[in-house]
């Protein structure tokens, strides 16, 4: 092990500073007893030890690492120790190319993320701390994303993460904006994609300005994507068939389009202040065969893959947060508060259609939802541990003549306590819903009674969580970490209130105001290790939970009054078991990579041994990577093979197994790096078991190529 | 090693818990012996302004939960059950009429009956569509039915040839080239007479392209032969067939163009 000269020692509480000298050492006195040092050191990831007085103390930094590509940068930025950093690129690819993720397919604007196969209010999406509460309405309503505005991402694998907040369940995908570091550079990263298959289109532009003073940041980015390419000719909805001309989904085209600005500024004794604002706004075109009974003529391509018409869903966004963080003098010990405040807006506009005997809507918007949500964080972070609380606020407006969820407001305060080891997080929801009817009308169009959609009702539920970490390490190379957490999840509004049809899943979903909260024991593990002088690198992590109560949609006993609407999915709490493990293995050999990721999910009712829904089938890709040291390029090919998904729920058919080709160029130019990549080289058609569009039998996309260069300007 | 002992419990418990036996098997429609107006019949024939009665068995091991009965007209689609039904030429008349009604059905046998007063304003070839629960919440395959209804009220279009084509013999919508033209012959019908009739060309805007009237006589007969002027605009475009007897009783029946 070789000495480390240069290392910065501070020592707290006085932060009295030292350096190390050319064999390393060090030697720190303070006036007053100290408690701990954290030593920093370039190319090291810093540490901090409790140590006592006048003691001595051989320390071993672990060395900083990451994987760097020209294209592909890995960061971890998130404060729970399982996290998973995220590589960037496209949102859907990322998510399916990594073991225990998935993207539930709602088009390429809408993202909604499926961690080990959970989705919803049971996945937290945070844009540096702040949650997202837009994906939460259900499972066609996805997250308004663009990985490329931030500065790092990750996901958080499990329950019991008290910084994710009581909701998520199955852990949560962590966004984080850049970080002012003092570093003096004024930097512009920009790309664009050409994508054939969907005839994609993409460009953004980030600019960054640091120095003493404080950091900005500016930049968008804009997308349009045409109808979806399926290898498919027909398909079948509510047991009717239908053609599919030219192989593409008509109008599922659209556009995107989303915008970050950030500032932060040091002050001296009073820490420092940053401010990030982020919108989006996705218009996308909804397939018609999901709204309303489709003639034959609605399903044929028109000229133009990018026009957008009826019926459509229109989402916008804008979340504005500021953080005060804070090195109080002579404490050792980092303060940060965070307040946000976001509008969030889905708009679906169809068609004007009755449902049962109803009047014929004169207005094209059949749902409208707009939320305006509030969050506050404080969090006090010591050597030894850390406490917070959070308060989370929203308030739902519904309009339209398709009711999907009532009026509703709910409010949630938390505070946790940690020692690194033990962490315990108390919680307390208080959330309302208004009543909703509609008349009843006979099939002479005359009003015979009151549908009553939902009953006004207010519920108070506590919760918390209660979890224990422990590190550990093997030998040299291999280090880990066993979790086990209890927790317990207030059902969402949306759970509670549902009535309605979904245009984007394709079915009736009605909520049930006496579900009690989920309480959930999970067990957890993970484990890294590098050996063969890092030839090898293994990743494997898994868990176990039991779920008492566990809330989700199951058929039930009755149809749905409307035509185009099948059998209505109601939300029931069951008891259920789940337990998946995931693996990434990398094997280097001269210029040569080879991996291997993959991923085996299961999920259970206990009482009847059925699945439950959208159970990840077992996955697995061996990839391949030749990158000679001296040249400027590289080219990549895997094979991904997905097992039939054999874990199903009620009425839910098993989809088939498929395997997938994907290749990879890379170029290194003079400014920037160039890709081409291609998936589902073979053109394919399989059934994504995670798609809503499965419900169709509609097959997942086919395939495509997309080219595209990047690059980063230093001014 | 206690804490580990205690997870392993656990874990084996809820595996040993979760083969557990639920009701997966689907109902049925049991009917023994299909009446006339069955949904087990392939199809059913009726005449316009009458009623009929669907009457059906159905049957579930543990207990029914909900019938749903949808009669739909049958054009602009087919089911899986029936997948050539979309090649057949069938001009209709008052698609919009469709009937939804759904019934809670009790026990593991229960008989259900649907009666339809079929209007004077529909003609051609309706889908009867029965979707069936259990109480657990299993769903049985839809069974679909073809319903043919014939129409004496209404005047009739018959159409022998279109662009020296059978329309019987069509696999989906035709195809016509933009700026062409396309002979249609055929004849319209009513037994009271056939006081005025007229064939147009309308786009999907509903904008008329294109429009013929035929020279009525009053006749119960009337035979015709067009050239239908195709418009230069490429797209989805509909050709409408309407007529009015003697007796003002009037009829729209239409079919659907690809132009290209």
């Amino acid at each position: 092990m070789d000495p480390i000269a240069g290392a910065w020692v501070v020592a707290y509480p006085c932060q009295d500073q030292v350096s190390s000298d050319a064999n390393g050492h060090f030697a720190v006195e303070c006036a007053v007893p100290f408690d701990s040092i954290a030593v920093h050191a370039p190319g090291y990831v810093v540490a901090v030890h409790l140590v006592p007085e006048n003691g001595h103390l051989d320390l071993a930094l672990v060395p900083l690492s990451f994987d760097l590509d020209a294209v592909e940068v890995s960061a971890n930025a998130a404060p729970e120790r399982e996290a998973v950093a995220l590589p960037t690129g496209d949102f859907m690819d990322v998510l399916d190319a990594t073991p225990g993720l998935a993207s539930m397919d709602l088009g390429a604007g809408l993202v909604q993320p499926v961690v080990r196969g959970l989705f919803g209010s049971r996945v937290a999406v945070l844009e540096d701390g702040v949650p997202q509460q837009g994906a939460r309405w259900g499972a066609d309503h996805g997250a308004l994303i663009d990985p490329d505005l931030y500065a790092a991402s990750a996901w958080v694998p499990g329950s019991g993460q008290i910084q994710l907040g009581p909701e998520s369940q199955a852990g949560g995908l962590r966004f984080q904006s850049a970080p002012w570091t003092g570093e003096t550079a004024q930097t512009t990263t920009a790309g664009w994609t050409a994508r054939s298959g969907d005839l994609g289109l993409k460009a953004f532009a980030l600019h960054t300005r640091s120095d003493s003073t404080g950091l900005f940041q500016a930049g968008g980015s804009w997308s349009a994507f045409g109808d979806r390419n399926v290898p498919q000719s027909q398909f079948s909805y509510l047991g009717r068939t239908y053609s599919l001309p030219e192989g593409r989904l008509v109008n599922t085209a659209g556009r995107s389009g989303h915008a970050l600005v950030q500032a932060e500024r040091p002050r001296t004794g009073s820490g420092t202040f940053k401010w990030v604002v982020r919108a989006g706004d996705v218009r996308q075109g909804l397939f018609p065969g999901i709204v309303g009974i489709p003639r034959e003529g609605d399903l044929a391509p028109d000229g133009n893959r990018h026009d957008v018409a009826l019926p459509l869903q229109h989402a916008s966004r804008l979340l504005a947060t500021f953080k005060w963080t804070r090195l109080p003098d002579g404490l050792p010990e980092f303060r940060s508060h965070t307040a946000s405040f976001a509008w969030n807006r889905r708009l679906e506009l169809a068609p004007p259609h009755a449902h049962g005997w109803g009047p014929e809507p004169t207005s094209p918007i059949s749902l409208e939802l707009q939320e305006w949500t509030a969050f506050a964080e404080g969090l006090r972070k010591a050597a030894h541990g850390h406490v917070g609380w959070q308060v989370e606020a929203l308030a739902l407006q519904a309009n339209g003549w398709e009711f999907l969820v009532p009026d509703h407001r709910r409010l949630r305060a938390s505070s946790w306590w940690s020692n690194g080891t033990w962490s315990a997080r108390f919680d307390g929801v208080v959330a309302a819903q208004n009543a909703h009817s509609e008349p009843l009308y006979n099939a002479e169009g005359t009003v015979i009674g009151t549908d009553v959609r939902s009953v006004a009702r207010t519920w108070w539920v506590p919760g918390g969580t209660l979890s224990y970490e422990h590190p550990f390490t093997w030998g040299t190379g291999t280090t880990g970490q066993l979790t086990a957490s209890a927790s317990t999840r207030a059902p969402s509004n949306y759970e509670w209130g549902a009535f309605g049809i979904h245009h984007g899943t394709f079915r009736f979903e009605q909520g049930n105001p006496d579900l009690k909260p989920e309480q959930t024991l999970e067990g957890r593990f993970n484990l890294d290790s590098r050996v063969h002088q890092d030839a090898l690198r293994i990743h494997i992590q898994g868990f176990a939970a039991l779920h008492r109560q566990f809330i989700h949609l199951a058929p039930s006993a009755s149809f749905a009054p409307i035509v185009h609407a099948g059998q209505v999915y109601a939300f029931r709490a069951v008891n259920a078991f789940r337990s998946g493990a995931e693996a990434s293995l990398a094997w280097r050999r001269g210029p040569s990579r080879w991996t291997l990721d993959a991923s085996a999910l299961g999920q259970w009712e206990l009482a009847t041994g059925l699945g439950l829904p959208f159970t990840t089938p077992l996955q697995a890709r061996v990839g391949w990577e030749h990158a000679p040291p001296s040249q400027k390029w590289s080219v990549a090919g895997g094979i991904k093979g997905i097992a039939p998904a054999w874990i199903v729920a009620r009425n839910e058919a098993a989809t088939p197994g498929t395997v997938l080709f994907d290749a990879r160029f890379q170029r290194r130019g003079r400014h920037g790096v160039w890709l081409v990549k291609g998936h589902n080289l073979l053109n394919t058609a399989w059934l994504d078991h995670s798609s809503s569009y499965r419900a169709l039998g509609m097959v997942a996309q086919g395939r495509w190529v997309s080219c595209s260069y990047q690059l980063k300007i230093n001014h | 090693m206690k804490k580990l002992n205690v997870l392993a419990a656990c874990v084996a418990a809820t595996f040993a818990a979760s083969c557990g036996k639920t009701d997966e098997a689907a109902p049925t429609i049991c009917t023994a012996a299909p009446t006339d107006y069955s949904v087990l019949n392939d199809e059913m024939d009726a005449e316009a302004g009458e009623a009929i009665s669907l009457t059906d068995l159905f049957c579930d091991n543990e207990g029914l939960g909900q019938v749903r009965w949808s009669v739909h007209n049958a054009a602009g689609h087919a089911h899986e059950e029936e997948a050539h039904a979309e090649s057949e030429f069938v001009l209709h008349s008052g698609t919009e009429w469709e009937v939804l009604r759904l019934m809670d059905l009790e026990g593991v046998e229960a008989e259900d009956e649907l009666t339809l007063e079929l209007p004077l304003s529909v003609r051609g070839v309706w889908h009867v569509q029965v979707s069936l629960v259990d109480a657990a919440g299993n769903a049985a395959e839809d069974r679909i039915a073809e319903l043919h209804i014939a129409n004496a009220h209404l005047p009739a279009f018959h159409l022998t040839e279109v662009d020296g084509q059978d329309p019987t013999t069509w696999e989906g919508e035709p195809t016509w080239a933009v700026g062409s033209t396309v002979n249609l012959v055929g004849w319209v019908a009513d037994s009271d007479g056939v006081a005025s009739a007229e064939v147009s060309l309308v786009d999907e805007a509903e904008v008329t392209a294109w429009s013929m009237p035929l020279a009525a006589t009053g006749a119960d007969s009337l035979a015709f032969e067009l050239n239908v002027q195709v418009p230069q605009q490429p797209g989805e475009w509909t050709v409408v067939l309407e007529a009015e007897d003697a007796s003002g009783v009037s009829m729209e029946t239409e079919f659907h163009v690809e132009v290209e």
